[in-house]
C-alpha cells in the first residue's frame, strides 16, 4: 500500500518530468557553456591578468606584479581624466536625456491624430547604428558643417568653431548626439507607463481643482516611478560603458579631453599594456556594479509609494 | 469648447514641428547623400537641385555592398536564430527544473551579472583565446560571441515571460507521458511566440548595428559587416561628405525598411523588459 501510494505519487507530473535533472541540464548547457567560456571565464581571466604584466602576445611569458597595475592607475593622470569624463558624461546624459524624454512623453500623451506617427519618427534613431549617427554628427559639427552654416546664416559667424576640436566642447558635442539618439527611446518607455495610469486619478484631481502642473507633479509623476527606474538605470549603465560614439567622433581627442574609460582601455591594449588595460577594465566594471548597487535600491524604493 | 479644440490643434502642430526638427538629422543623411560636390559646398542646407546618384554607385562599389550586406545578414540571422532557440531552452530549464533548484538559481544569477559587464571586461582574454584558436575573422567565432553576449538580457526577458505561462498544460502533457523535451518543443515553445518576437527584434537590431565586436574580432576585408564597411569607408573618404552619406544610407536603409514595415512591433519589442504591460 505504502509503496503503491509512493508509486502513484511519483506519477504526479511534478515528480516525473520536472523532477529529473538530466533533460533540464541538457537544455541549459549549450547556452551556459558558451556563456561560461566567452563571458565568465574571460572576466575572471581579466581580473587575473590585471595582477600581471601580460603583453597580449605570449601566454607563457608574464610576471606577477601584485597590485602594481592598480597603484599605477591611482597616479595615472590620463586614467583619472578618462574616469572623470566617463562619470560626468554618464550623469549629465542620463539626467538630460530623461528630462527631455519625459517632456516629450507628456506632449505625445495628449490625444492627437498624429501621435503614433510622431512616436515612430521619434524612436527611429534608436534603430540606427551608433556609427552612422556619429558620422552624421561629425558632419554637423565639422568646420564646414551644419552648425557653422546655421551660425553664418544667423550672422553669428564669430561663434563658428571646429566643435569636436575644442578641448572643452568635444565631449559635450558627443553627449548631445547620444542624448539625441536615445531621447525617443526614453520617451517611448515613459509613454507606455503613462498609458497604464488610470485617467480616473487625474480627472479626480482636476475636479478637486488641481492645475495641469500640479496634476503632473502629484499624480502622474509618482506613478511613473517604474519607468523612471528603468530609464535611469538603462541610460546610466549604457553611458558608463560608452565606447562607440567617443571612439568614432573624437577618439578621446583633442589630446585626451574627451577620453572615456572605454576608449582608454583600447588605447592601452593597442600599446600592448594588456595587464594594465585589464586593471582599468576591472576598475570600470567595479564602478558600474558599485554605482548601480547604490542607485538601484533607492530608485526601487520610490516605486513602492 | 471651440477654444479648447483650437488650442488642441495648435499644440498638435507644435508637436509635429518639434518632432520633425528632432528627426531632421535623419532627413539630413538622406538629403546629403544625393547632393553634388558643388552643392555640398555652396548650399548644403537646401533641398538638392540635382540628384547625384553617382554617390551611391561610388559608395556601393567602395563598400563592396553586396558582400558586406551578405556578411551582416549571415551573422545577424545565424546568431539570432540559433541564439533564440537556445535562450528559450535555457530559460525554460531555469524556471521549470524542480530538482537541484540551487544549481539553476546560481546559473540564473550568473547570467544576470552579464547585464552590467562592459565589453572591455572580457576583451583581452577573448582576443588571446580567439587568436590562439584561429577563430578571428570567422563567422562561427563572431556568432558565438553574439550568442554569449545576448545571453544575459535574453535570459532576463525569457524567464520573466515563462513565469507567467500557466504550468497546467505542461503537467497534463507530463501525465500523458510526454518527456521534458517533448513538453518544451511541442507545448511550451509555441506559447513563447510573443517573447520570441521580442528576442529576435532586440538581438537582431543589436547585432546588425554592432560596431565593437566586428572592430575587434572581424576586421578582415572578407568578413566585413556593413557597419565595418562604413567605418573603413569613412577612413578613406574623410571629407567627401556626400559620398560618405550615401554609404551611411546604404548601411541604415535595410534596418530602417524593416522598422517602418513593423514599426509598432519593433518599438514594443525593443522596449520590452523595460515596460511591463
Amino acid at each position: 500500500m505504502n509503496t503503491a501510494a509512493k508509486k502513484k505519487n511519483s506519477r504526479f507530473p511534478g515528480n516525473i518530468a520536472n523532477g529529473k535533472l538530466a533533460p533540464y541540464l541538457i537544455m541549459v548547457l549549450p547556452l551556459f557553456t558558451a556563456y561560461i567560456v566567452l563571458t565568465v571565464l574571460p572576466t575572471l581571466t581579466t581580473v587575473f591578468f590585471s595582477f600581471t604584466d601580460f603583453d597580449g602576445m605570449s601566454i607563457t611569458d608574464f610576471h606577477f606584479m601584485g597590485g602594481k597595475n592598480y597603484k599605477v592607475a591611482a597616479i595615472d593622470p590620463s586614467f583619472w581624466i578618462s574616469l572623470k569624463n566617463t562619470v560626468i558624461y554618464a550623469v549629465a546624459v542620463t539626467l538630460i536625456q530623461n528630462f527631455f524624454g519625459l517632456l516629450l512623453a507628456v506632449g505625445l500623451c495628449k490625444k492627437m491624430k498624429s501621435a503614433n506617427v510622431l512616436r515612430t519618427l521619434l524612436f527611429t534613431p534608436a534603430i540606427i547604428s551608433t556609427i552612422v549617427i556619429s558620422y552624421a554628427f561629425t558632419y554637423i559639427y565639422d568646420t564646414n558643417g551644419l552648425v557653422n552654416m546655421i551660425l553664418d546664416f544667423l550672422h553669428l559667424g564669430q561663434f563658428k568653431k571646429t566643435w569636436l576640436g575644442e578641448p572643452n566642447l568635444a565631449l559635450v558635442c558627443v553627449a548631445i548626439s547620444n542624448i539625441w539618439r536615445f531621447l525617443g527611446y526614453s520617451a517611448v518607455i515613459f509613454i507606455a507607463n503613462m498609458q497604464s495610469i488610470s485617467a480616473d486619478l487625474t480627472e479626480a484631481a482636476s475636479i478637486d481643482g488641481a492645475g495641469g502642473f500640479q496634476r503632473f507633479r502629484y499624480i502622474t509623476f509618482p506613478l511613473l516611478a517604474p519607468s523612471v527606474t528603468i530609464n535611469l538605470t538603462l541610460s546610466f549603465i549604457g553611458c558608463l560603458k560608452v565606447f562607440d560614439t567617443v571612439y568614432t567622433m573624437t577618439n578621446g581627442g583633442p589630446g585626451n579631453h574627451s577620453e572615456v574609460v572605454g576608449t582608454y582601455i583600447l588605447k592601452l591594449q593597442g600599446q600592448n599594456l594588456n595587464g594594465y588595460a585589464c586593471a582599468v577594465a576591472v576598475i570600470l566594471t567595479l564602478i558600474i556594479i558599485g554605482l548601480n548597487l547604490i542607485t538601484f535600491p533607492y530608485l526601487k524604493k520610490r516605486e513602492d509609494i | 469648447m471651440k477654444v479648447k479644440k483650437i488650442r488642441g490643434y495648435c499644440f498638435e502642430i507644435f508637436m509635429i514641428l518639434l518632432v520633425l526638427l528632432l528627426f531632421y538629422p535623419v532627413i539630413l543623411i538622406f538629403l546629403m547623400s544625393v547632393k553634388s560636390d558643388m552643392e555640398m559646398i555652396v548650399s548644403p542646407l537646401s533641398f538638392p537641385q540635382v540628384f547625384q546618384f553617382e554617390n551611391y554607385k561610388y559608395a556601393f562599389e567602395q563598400m563592396d555592398f553586396f558582400r558586406a550586406f551578405g556578411n551582416s545578414l549571415l551573422i545577424t540571422s545565424s546568431s539570432t536564430i540559433i541564439g533564440t532557440v537556445i535562450y528559450c531552452m535555457a530559460g525554460y530549464a531555469i524556471v521549470r527544473a524542480k530538482s537541484h533548484r540551487r544549481l539553476f538559481q546560481t546559473m540564473y544569477v550568473l547570467f544576470l551579472l552579464g547585464l552590467v559587464l562592459p565589453a572591455q571586461s572580457t576583451l583581452i582574454p577573448l582576443l588571446y583565446l580567439y587568436k590562439s584558436l584561429g577563430l578571428m575573422n570567422t563567422y562561427r567565432g563572431i556568432s558565438l560571441l553574439y550568442i554569449a553576449g545576448g545571453a544575459a538580457f535574453s535570459i532576463f526577458l525569457i524567464t520573466g515571460f515563462i513565469n507567467t505561462v500557466p504550468i497546467a498544460l505542461e503537467e497534463a502533457a507530463a501525465l500523458d507521458g510526454c518527456t521534458a523535451f517533448g513538453i518544451f518543443f511541442k507545448i511550451v515553445f509555441p506559447l513563447l511566440k510573443p517573447i520570441i518576437c521580442t528576442l529576435v527584434i532586440i538581438n537582431a537590431v543589436n547585432i546588425w548595428n554592432d560596431f565593437f565586436t566586428p572592430l575587434m574580432f572581424m576586421s578582415g576585408k572578407a568578413g566585413r559587416t556593413i557597419i565595418m564597411a562604413v567605418y573603413m569607408f569613412k577612413g578613406q573618404y574623410q571629407t567627401q561628405w556626400n559620398v560618405l552619406f550615401a554609404g551611411l544610407v546604404l548601411a541604415t536603409l535595410p534596418m530602417m525598411l524593416v522598422y517602418f514595415a513593423l514599426q509598432r512591433y519593433m518599438i514594443d519589442g525593443m522596449t520590452a523588459g523595460a515596460v511591463k504591460s
